[in-house]
């Protein structure tokens, strides 16, 4: 059954970059690589808004040289035990999930967690304000 | 810009507007999360004051329920039908009806459309990882969706290019949400995700849960869809998609 499943759909591997599987008529063309140009900037480190969740604000800062992203940091309530949770489990977790989104250039994530969504909100807010 | 981006927690899960229409009254998406409070009243299971806890308590009966309590119930029988029972709303409680698998979806579809009625073309709403996104994020390119790797947080799965889209991903990995295959009452096996893409994002959610219930039978039920495509990842972390996926290279931008 497995092998009539591969032959009727398109089967991928995951470590690999996700191939395009895609050959419909609306499927894009390549895109051409961007002229890279090198200039020497300062990194700005720029502060989202407090996103309310149920138990607390989330705020996200980032570190931008030029048009990279290289760093975000978040705070969260520590008061909390479920704060504490968030702050030692979700938060590295989302900074790794960010700086992954950006450089894939993605505007939302499908499948996210709870605590993601008011860290991307914060974290959409810093990147417009950054003008990324 | 900002001033219409919102998040908002309701139905027990972040709720995200981003309206990029700056000539657009912001106040349309106060509408919307008003609205979709107005679903969470009127829907949860969690509310003793619900039309669903009442009708499940028999003192509603289904026919004086209110017009979007039976229509949603409608279609949650259509939709069980349609998935071979894979997909049931009274499957979750014995002896009562839970439609909030279709109701998310659903009611987040409707406050696309006070969106639109509102004139905006470029937004997204963001329902705890089921997307509806329209227009674009910025003139000149789609919407990139990025569809989160079931086991390695931070890696992409996939990317979806949209312009007009609902996509929902079904997954153990969601928090508070626990699938079962209804036949046997036990989680599937040998499945990771399953997210399907399609113009309705009830009907994408509702045929995600589906299709992650149905365990390794899921890719070629997805197959058969109309209108719909599928992305499933196996627990071996093989990705099978229908032909139409319309997912580009995750990293084509690295």
């Amino acid at each position: 059954m497995k092998r009539a499943v591969t032959a009727a759909l398109t089967a991928l591997v995951l470590a690999a970059p996700v191939a395009n599987a895609w050959a419909g008529a609306n499927a894009s063309p390549p895109k051409k690589k961007k002229k890279k140009k090198v200039v020497v900037v300062a990194p700005r480190t720029i502060q989202g808004p407090a996103v309310d969740m149920r138990w607390g604000p989330v705020q996200v800062t980032i570190v931008v040289k030029g048009k990279v992203l290289t760093d975000v940091q978040a705070t969260a309530p520590t008061e909390r035990s479920r704060s504490a949770f968030i702050n030692n489990q979700a938060i590295p977790i989302l900074r790794q999930e960010a700086l992954q989104a950006k450089s894939a250039n993605i505007d939302l994530l499908s499948g996210a967690t709870m605590t993601s969504e008011a860290f991307a909100q914060s974290l959409q807010a810093a990147l417009t304000q950054a003008g990324l | 810009m900002l001033a219409a981006a919102r998040v908002e927690q309701i139905m027990g899960m972040p709720i995200a507007v981003d309206l990029r229409d700056p000539l657009v009254d912001p106040g349309a998406v106060e509408d919307a999360f008003a609205w979709l409070r107005l679903v969470d009243a009127t829907f949860s299971t969690y509310r003793d004051d619900s039309e669903i806890s009442r009708l499940n308590r028999g003192e509603l009966a289904e026919t004086d329920a209110g017009a979007d309590v039976q229509e949603v119930l409608l279609r949650c029988e259509q939709l069980r039908e349609e998935t071979g029972g894979y997909f049931d709303a009274r499957a979750p409680i014995p002896g009562a009806v839970d439609p909030s698998g279709l109701v998310k979806g659903w009611s987040v579809d409707r406050a696309a459309r006070i969106l639109d009625a509102a004139g905006a073309r470029n937004y997204y709403l963001n329902a705890g990882g089921d997307i509806r996104v329209r227009g674009c994020p910025e003139p000149g390119r789609p919407w990139r969706v990025g569809i989160q790797h079931p086991l390695v947080p931070g890696r992409l799965a996939a990317v979806v290019e949209a312009n007009d889209l609902a996509i929902a991903t079904s997954g153990e990995y969601e928090r508070g949400k626990h699938i079962v295959n209804p036949r046997t009452g036990l989680p599937p096996d040998g499945v990771l995700s399953v997210t399907v893409v399609g113009p309705d994002l009830g009907t994408a959610d509702a045929y995600a849960t589906a299709a992650f219930a149905m365990g390794t039978a899921g890719p070629r039920w997805t197959a058969r869809l109309r209108g719909y495509e599928a992305l499933t990842i196996l627990a071996d972390e093989t990705v099978l998609s229908t032909g139409a996926f319309p997912s580009v290279d995750a990293d084509s931008d690295l």
